[in-house]
């Protein structure tokens, strides 16, 4: 690739991968000063009993845990977030930990911009500027990119709309990818997962700013997901090494689209989630080939510098650039037992109109890239 | 749906009571104290019959002191080169000039329990080295003769990417280590 004039990529995530590696969590705590954490964690998660891990973790060692907060699987709500926030301070805490999916790591983030403004209330701007408790996350899901980006989506029941907040702080201080946690993923959550990865990964590497770290971490991604996704799917084959290289794919994918946060396809599928409820790994699923297709030709370049990630014996993909791309996502999707077409998602052509009203309201939206017209040729496309 | 294992589960649940907590915590400190004075031995008769090890030791200078152990709370022991072969100081640490500590108890279990190499474990940041790095590759390096004449072979071949093969002399060594083994193990424990 072409070195761009200039570039800054910020992503102080350190990455724990690895069998034991929830053992670590405590010591690298400590690293950071902290010694008494909240824990946050989803309902479902809490009920497999991950939670007792790292209980075991912090027995083991001389931090501890204040409190375990269990929420339910839902929307992430300033009501939520306060209840989390308020918790914090009673308990006398001084760092925060997700265990959980995107929605985990939601309440964290949320809650710890409540604990940094002090008054209990949101800031009036989407970039503020304050000092956060720091964050740690351990997804229990795939989450892609989720710990790694300077972003939260916030519902706030009293003005009824979602809110989204920016800050460099919201990024987890720690990534702990423990293969024991990752498990009891369902083999159509670990296909939506990987997929999700893959259209970040393929829009992080269209993006026009793009920069070599991005690249590299692209890059990544996708071979992960292109060698991994099939050994994963295997029913009842205990293929942990696929299993924990996907967890990795998304970790990756989402500290490369983190970079600039914009993409036809992750705006359209955040629109889809809003409006119809259907899980963004679903929906990016269904988009990816459709909005490759839009983008390829001028983007075409960027994608071929990426193509070798995509090339693997498995898919036999043997074409160069652009074709090897499509071919191989062509090739993927044949694995993939997600539906294809929107209306195989079980979504009605009334609503598409709303979703691409939605999606203008989504973070990732950016009209100097694509607008609205691009929304609804690409939803067009997939239905 | 992959899934735990049959024991891994049975620990997760188990895990679930502080008391099991408190009482695994505290067995894998008895278990690491104990391995950690066999390995303590076991420097003192390697060092003492091995050529390998006296050709490492001879590059030390007299009177270096250095601890393994594990973080944050022991157990410890430090050890002591004097003259051609190292010494078990004792237990704890004693003011070494150079430790080389586990980040917790797992990754320490994982070692002294065979199931990865000490070398494997240091290049996965799962140890954490205090002092001079030059040193405590020269400590690792001694370490790893140690396992070469301790360990049986198919546990060489799992923890070392190239596992050494021993020469007939070596294996002699090896027989008067494990003979010589037996004073240093009752002089730890005892």
């Amino acid at each position: 690739m072409q070195l761009p004039n200039f570039y800054e990529h910020y992503c102080p995530a350190k990455i724990i991968a690895g069998q034991r590696s929830l053992s670590n969590l405590p010591f690298e705590m400590g690293r950071f000063g902290t010694k008494r954490a909240l824990v946050v964690i989803e309902e479902d998660i809490y009920k497999t009993g991950f939670i007792n891990l790292l209980e075991q973790a912090f027995t083991d060692s001389e931090l501890n845990i204040g409190q375990v907060f269990s929420r339910k699987n839902t929307r992430v709500t300033l009501g939520g977030a306060r209840e989390i926030a308020d918790l914090f301070r009673r308990s006398d805490c001084d760092c925060l930990i997700a265990l959980g999916g995107g929605e985990a790591m939601d309440a964290v983030k949320s809650a710890a911009i409540l604990i940094g403004a002090n008054s209990g209330e949101l800031p009036s701007e989407e970039r503020f500027s304050m000092t956060l408790p720091k964050i740690f996350a351990v997804p229990a899901a795939y989450a892609p990119g989720y710990p790694v980006t300077n972003l939260v989506e916030l519902f706030d029941e009293g003005k009824k709309k979602s809110r989204y907040f920016f800050s460099d702080d919201l990024i987890a201080r720690l990534v702990v990818l423990d293969p024991r946690l990752t498990l009891k993923t369902s083999a159509s959550n670990r296909v939506a997962y990987a997929m999700d990865a893959l259209a970040r990964s393929v829009e992080a590497i269209m993006e026009p700013e793009v920069n070599p770290i991005v690249l590299i971490y692209a890059r990544a991604a996708i071979g992960l997901v292109v060698k991994n996704l099939e050994s994963a799917l295997e029913e009842g084959k205990r293929e942990r090494q696929a299993d924990q290289a996907l967890a990795n794919a998304s970790l990756y994918a989402g500290i490369a689209f983190s970079h600039a946060s914009r993409g036809l396809i992750a705006a359209t599928a955040q629109g889809l989630n809003c409006i119809t409820g259907m899980q963004t790994g679903i929906a990016s699923s269904i988009l990816l080939p459709h909005g490759f297709e839009m983008f390829s030709e001028k983007y075409g370049s960027q994608i071929g510098e990426a193509a070798g990630a995509f090339t693997s014996k498995r898919l036999s993909a043997t074409e160069s650039g652009v074709a090897a791309v499509r071919a191989s996502l062509e090739a993927l999707q044949g694995v993939s037992p997600l539906p294809k077409r929107l209306h195989e998602a079980g979504i009605i052509e009334s609503e598409l109109e709303r979703v691409a009203e939605a999606v203008r309201e989504t973070p990732f939206y950016c009209e100097s890239f694509f607008n609205s017209q691009d929304v609804a040729v690409l939803l067009e496309k997939a239905f | 749906m992959l899934e735990l294992t049959r024991f891994e589960k049975t620990m997760i649940s188990a895990r679930k009571f502080p008391v099991w907590r408190r009482m695994e915590t505290k067995a894998k400190r008895v278990y690491l104290a104990m391995a950690l004075r066999t390995f303590g031995a076991a420097f003192e008769a390697v060092t003492a019959s091995s050529k390998e090890c006296e050709n490492e030791l001879s590059q030390w200078e007299e009177g270096r002191r250095f601890a393994l152990g594990v973080e944050p709370s022991g157990p410890y022991i430090t050890l002591e080169k004097k003259g051609r072969k190292i010494r078990m100081i004792g237990t704890g640490l004693k003011e070494p000039v150079l430790s080389i500590v586990f980040k917790n108890l797992d990754s320490a279990m994982m070692v002294y329990t065979t199931y990865m190499g000490v070398v494997q474990a240091t290049a996965e940041n799962r140890a954490v080295i205090r002092g001079d790095n030059g040193k405590a590759m020269e400590v690792i390096r001694v370490l790893e003769i140690i396992m070469t004449y301790l360990l049986p072979g198919f546990i060489l071949r799992k923890n070392f990417r190239t596992a050494p093969t021993l020469s007939a002399p070596q294996y002699l060594v090896m027989l008067r280590i494990y003979v010589s083994l037996v004073p240093s193990l009752v002089k730890t424990f005892f």
